[in-house]
């Protein structure tokens, strides 16, 4: 009987162990954020403000301008005839919000005090950092530093670099979708359209690139009122911090470099007549001539291969020294269009965003452990270095038509 | 010819290997990627899991060998027999120390890893007394009930471990992985060492050997224990550096949590894939803990026959639970783990290899 009560009584006692959760947040009280940008503040209004009410307070060295893209799940449900009722009162999507501080996080936390759904990571798909930011010595490190240490955040969100402010780049209103993050992420999935753009580069990928020691390049994105354009690149330093940017032409000559191109087009002139190939892919192998440790030679071999999309030049393209000549055409835009890249990139920005170095690394360890610290900085190897290109490129097909 | 509940039936080589694959696999995986590549700096690290793996199989087999020679015996007999009763008493005695610590170590790992990633708001206090009380629970029981636990769960470790692999393989880069055999033989001995601290666990034959059916398959059963570890580790090891390079990797806390994390199953309907990956990795440490806390009883009972298994384990678990509260930050956690597999080197590795050297000297042996 005795065992009885007591077992009883600690039945009651355990049983409310097992009924708490500490944790629970219903999804209605989750702020998805699905895009954030960071910028370099407009006005010192604030920082003013914020000094003045307590002066002595720890600063950074770069105040941030940090704007949340929240989804508003009641706005996408399309052509919502107040269904939705409370859920939302305007038919946006999405919910843009700005504030500023000296670390992100701050600026997150902040948020709480503005909106009644908390700020939400695991969903994030892009991160603009403007070009401001990531101009200046560290920021840049900075800026991502918070995303990559919160283990609520994915290394999976894909990183921009915008051409003017971050901010405007969320704020364009695409026709054909509701939320600009989610187009942005589709946009920036392209790639095998158009090698134009750099392929997606993750907040992962810039956790490596940051570490590693090389220059790198990472997607520039440029806002209009209502769209975005994902085209070109931004080139980082081995300090890790933006040194320029290289045009959509360029990005195209660094992709073939890099062996990214997984579609695009090339255009070659026959006899006087623009003929268009459709690129089903391209593949790329260096070679390295290491006898001279100061004077390196590179040849990078770039095979590509595709199908005649457009002729405007009235030929048989089912001649076989046509093709060869066609071939050749091609094969020597694609050399310049490479040849071009390297010049900016060797000549006038002197990073290795190639990524040579890394070859070194991969193939010729031995060599790469000596002159570590003397590629891009102390001696400057890569500078000094030769790189030559060799282009093929095949015609795989011709399209519907001959003539 | 008797006949044999299942609760009493003896386990056999195979059973036995699982249980120290299952003992082994624990905290270790998730940190090991980060201890090796910050030791070799590179995709090479897969010598030393390799290197560690033979030398732990060449103590587990000396071990093996030893509890070998006494079946049906336990530690604290046959240290007894071999070394004198007093010497056995210590020994058993800081044998259960170094258990109960390793309970310990393993209650609050699963305190600090759920709450950073899984309850922000659920103290860490309360994630580990929850999980000490399941521990309790399965070791009450009957002991080779909990034993076959084991063997239901290993195989689900081993299918989600398998599918989180398989949608990492588009993430893998070829650049990440060379250049291959760049390390000299000083780190790889290096994180030779940082991975053998995750090898830790296969001593438990030294104390289960006699509930095996064969005593003297243990060799064997040590051989498959380790050997699936092993390839395991090995294989996470090549992903985790394939998917983030050898930079990447030592700067991760937890890297093979990251890896779970950057699946991403096409489609976007299933994103969070590490939530599978943290419900298969609790039950690992499950077993494990509840593997020590079984050892840590039945060393106690053998020393003191006449308190029974259930107060030991209420006498043990507030000691274990306090035991487990004292590191005070991650930093303290990390050293609080070394400072246990190195003592452990010393009571479960060294001072057994001792007693077989002694027990075939003086010619000891027990009887069926």
């Amino acid at each position: 009987m005795n065992k009885r009560i007591v077992s009883l009584c600690l039945f009651v006692t355990l049983l409310t162990l097992v009924a708490g959760c500490w944790d629970q947040v219903q999804i209605e009280e989750r702020g998805f954020v699905v895009g954030v940008t960071i910028d370099v503040p407009r006005s010192s209004e604030t920082e003013k403000k914020a000094n003045q009410e307590a002066p002595d307070k720890p600063k950074g060295k770069q105040r941030f301008l940090m704007t949340h893209q929240i989804v508003i799940p009641g706005g996408l449900i399309s052509g919502s005839q107040g269904i939705s009722g409370g859920q939302n009162t305007t038919d946006e999507a999405f919910l843009n919000l700005s504030s500023e501080g000296d670390s992100l996080f701050e600026v997150s936390r902040e948020l709480s005090t503005r909106i009644s759904r908390n700020p939400f990571y695991q969903h994030l798909k892009i991160l603009v950092v403007s070009e401001e930011i990531a101009r200046q010595a560290s920021t840049f490190t900075d800026a991502v530093d918070i995303l990559l240490r919160d283990p609520d955040s994915r290394r999976s969100s894909k990183v921009f670099i915008s051409k003017g402010d971050a901010r405007k780049v969320i704020e364009v209103r695409p026709k054909t979708e509701k939320i600009p993050s989610l187009y942005i992420n589709s946009v920036g999935e392209n790639i095998n359209k158009n090698s134009r753009m750099l392929p997606e580069v993750t907040i992962g990928d810039v956790h490596q690139y940051l570490l590693n020691q090389y220059s790198f390049a990472l997607p520039r994105i440029v806002a209009e009122k209502e769209e975005v354009k994902v085209a070109g690149s931004a080139i980082f330093s081995t300090k890790n911090k933006l040194i320029g940017f290289l045009g959509e032409e360029e990005t195209e000559g660094l992709n073939f470099l890099t062996g990214h191109v997984k579609g695009g087009l090339l255009k070659a002139k026959y006899k006087d007549n623009l003929i268009v190939l459709n690129i089903h892919g391209a593949k790329k192998s260096v070679e390295a001539d290491i006898r001279d440790k100061k004077r390196i030679k590179f040849t990078i071999k770039i095979q590509c291969e595709g199908t005649i999309f457009e002729s405007y030049a009235k030929i048989d393209l089912l001649n076989a020294a046509i093709m060869q000549q066609l071939q050749a055409a091609f094969a020597k835009e694609n050399e310049r269009l490479c040849r071009d890249t390297i010049r900016k990139v060797h000549q006038d920005l002197k990073a290795d965003a190639i990524g040579l170095g890394s070859h070194l690394k991969q193939n010729h360890y031995s060599l790469w452990k000596q002159i570590r610290d003397d590629w891009e900085q102390g001696q400057k190897l890569f500078e000094k270095s030769e790189i030559h290109v060799e282009a093929n490129v095949y015609i795989r097909n011709i399209g519907g038509i001959n003539k | 010819m008797s006949a044999q509940t299942l609760a009493e039936k003896l386990i056999s080589k195979n059973h036995m290997g699982i249980n120290i694959a299952s003992v082994t696999i624990g905290v270790g995986i998730l940190t090991f990627p980060r201890t090796l590549a910050k030791a070799t700096g590179a995709f090479d690290g897969w010598i030393s899991v390799i290197l560690s793996g033979l030398i732990a199989w060449i103590i587990g087999w000396m071990l093996a060998k030893l509890a070998a020679r006494f079946p049906r015996q336990t530690f604290f007999e046959y240290t007894s027999i071999i070394a004198s009763k007093p010497v056995g008493y210590v020994l058993t005695a800081l044998v259960c120390v170094y258990t109960m610590m390793f309970v310990s170590f393993e209650i609050r790992a699963i305190g600090n890893i759920s709450k950073q990633y899984l309850f922000y708001n659920t103290p860490v206090e309360m994630i580990t007394l929850s999980f000490l009380l399941i521990v309790q629970y399965a070791v009450a029981g009957s002991r080779i009930a909990m034993l076959r636990l084991n063997l239901l769960f290993l195989p689900v470790v081993f299918v989600v471990i398998a599918i989180v692999l398989l949608f990492t393989t588009q993430l893998v880069e070829i650049e990440n992985v060379r250049p291959f055999f760049s390390s000299d033989w000083r780190s790889l001995l290096k994180g030779t060492e940082g991975v053998g601290l995750s090898y830790s666990g296969f001593e438990i034959i030294l104390f289960y050997t006699m509930l095996m059916r064969n005593p003297q398959d243990g060799p064997r059963a040590i051989a498959l224990g380790l050997a699936i570890p092993v390839l395991l580790y090995l294989t996470i090891y090549m992903f985790v550096i394939g998917v983030f390079s050898a930079e990447v990797a030592k700067n991760l806390t937890y890297p093979t949590i990251e890896l779970a994390k950057e699946v991403e199953i096409p489609g976007g309907f299933f994103e969070r894939v590490e939530s599978i990956f943290f419900t298969i990795w609790i039950m690992t440490i499950f077993n494990t803990s509840a593997m020590w806390l079984d050892i840590t009883i039945i060393n106690l009972t053998s020393m003191f026959t006449r308190i029974t298994k259930i107060v030991w384990i209420l006498i043990l678990s507030p000691i274990v639970y306090f035991i487990a509260m004292l590191p005070q930050n991650l930093v303290d956690f990390f050293s609080f783990a070394d400072r246990l597999t190195y003592s452990g080197f010393i009571i479960v590795y060294l001072i057994p290899i001792i007693l077989l050297l002694m027990a075939k000297m003086r010619g000891v042996k027990g009887h069926e």
